[in-house]
């Protein structure tokens, strides 16, 4: 008889314990926790985070199991701040290796168009090589040089455009060639002093800082100094003209530092025949 | 009635008891300390979701320390848990702050390189 009591009053109090369990207000950590464990799991790291899930996972089971045990008991709270940190934290995790991916993917990109890039300026090369023939350069030489500029030239609507940062010919605010700009203006006037049919523009640029029309004065002072240079050096004066173009057609972003030196530049532009020019 | 007072002060003198056996949790204090000195140092501060975090963690530091002081270990071990939790949730948001913001430069890089392609 005191057996059978006894199996009645554990089943009872078991009945009683599950049901204050399920009738206890879920509290706010508990609630959270659970959120967050499904925030967690569905985000687009989640399979990239599996272990630190697998830790969320386990924190959230531990909360509830002590929610069911003693739903009362500031413990269940404590687990599960525990457990929502957790999944959380396994979130970050997963974020931060889908990150690492898309970085590596970007910057493959990015190597890949530079390459492209690289291909295309050959195939730009290529073409002004057959433009200087017919333009009856002396093209062994010429080809040389434009070579050694390789990174400073491109073919455009214009003809041959070669750019020279405005920070390598001049100091700031001057329009006096710098000595070390003169080597490369050398190379320039040997590639181009066989192209005798040809004109040439001298176009000066700055950037956006200032006003626009003291920005125009220098640029067309600094377009002078390299074409009166160009005619020291044999080029003749008649085939060539300067023009300073201020701030206009700026290459880069004037808001930074960077693209204001980009955008302080000479182009030196040999006409195709029958060109467009600005 | 006597009966009832014997087991209620039984039962009392069994929680002191069981109170003053759990030894200051020491290791956790360590270990949570160390949670919050490393969040300092990848600039958890300087990130609004990692700083809340950090904030957080301190305060649960010093609530856990002043537990320990009035011997409530048990107290102490969940909140120093509580607190290793969010400095080890500062870490990682510190840490992603910036991989975040470098990936987003790359994309515009790329969308530049895209559209200066097609033209």
């Amino acid at each position: 008889m005191k057996n059978y009591v006894k199996q009645f009053v554990s089943v009872a109090a078991c009945g009683l314990a599950a049901a204050c369990a399920t009738t206890h207000p879920v509290p706010t950590e508990l609630a959270d926790a659970r959120a967050a464990y499904g925030h967690a799991t569905s985000s687009e790291g989640a399979t990239l985070a599996q272990a630190q899930m697998h830790v969320a996972k386990t924190a959230l089971e531990a909360a509830e199991k002590q929610f069911s045990a003693d739903a009362e008991n500031p413990k269940t709270r404590d687990l599960a701040y525990i457990a929502a940190r957790k999944a959380e934290l396994a979130e970050a995790v997963g974020d931060m290796a889908r990150l690492e991916e898309q970085q590596k993917e970007g910057e493959k990109a990015i190597g890949q168009y530079q390459v492209a890039s690289g291909e295309q300026k050959d195939r730009e090369l290529t073409s002004v090589k057959k433009d200087l023939a017919s333009a009856q350069l002396q093209a062994k030489d010429a080809l040389l040089q434009l070579t050694s500029l390789r990174d400073k030239v491109k073919q455009d609507e214009r003809g041959l455009v070669i750019t020279l940062s405005g920070n390598v010919l001049f100091g700031s605010n001057k329009t006096e060639l710098l000595p070390a700009a003169r080597t490369q203006l050398d190379d320039i006037v040997r590639a181009l002093v066989g192209a005798k049919d040809q004109a040439i523009i001298i176009e000066g640029f700055t950037d956006a800082t200032g006003a626009t029309e003291r920005n125009e004065e220098l640029s067309k002072h600094r377009a002078e100094a390299v074409m009166n240079y160009f005619a020291e050096k044999g080029l003749a004066l008649e085939r060539m003209r300067a023009v300073g173009r201020g701030p206009s057609n700026p290459i880069a972003d004037n808001k930074s530092a960077e693209g204001r030196a980009t955008n302080r530049r000479v182009e030196i532009v040999v006409q195709a025949q029958g060109a467009a020019s600005r | 009635m006597r009966i009832k007072s014997i087991v209620t002060g039984s039962l009392a003198a069994l929680a002191l008891a069981a109170c003053a056996t759990v030894p200051a949790p020491q290791v956790r204090l360590a270990d949570s300390q160390a949670a919050v000195r490393a969040a300092g140092e990848v600039g958890a501060d300087k990130v609004p979701k990692a700083a809340l975090h950090l904030q957080l963690a301190n305060e649960g530091l010093e609530t856990a320390q002043k537990m320990i002081s009035k011997g409530q270990n048990e107290r102490a071990e969940y909140t120093l848990q509580r607190a290793q939790a969010d400095a080890e949730l500062a870490i990682a948001l510190a840490k992603l702050e910036p991989v975040r913001n470098k990936v987003l430069q790359t994309t515009e890089q790329l969308e530049q390189l895209k559209a200066k392609n097609v033209r």
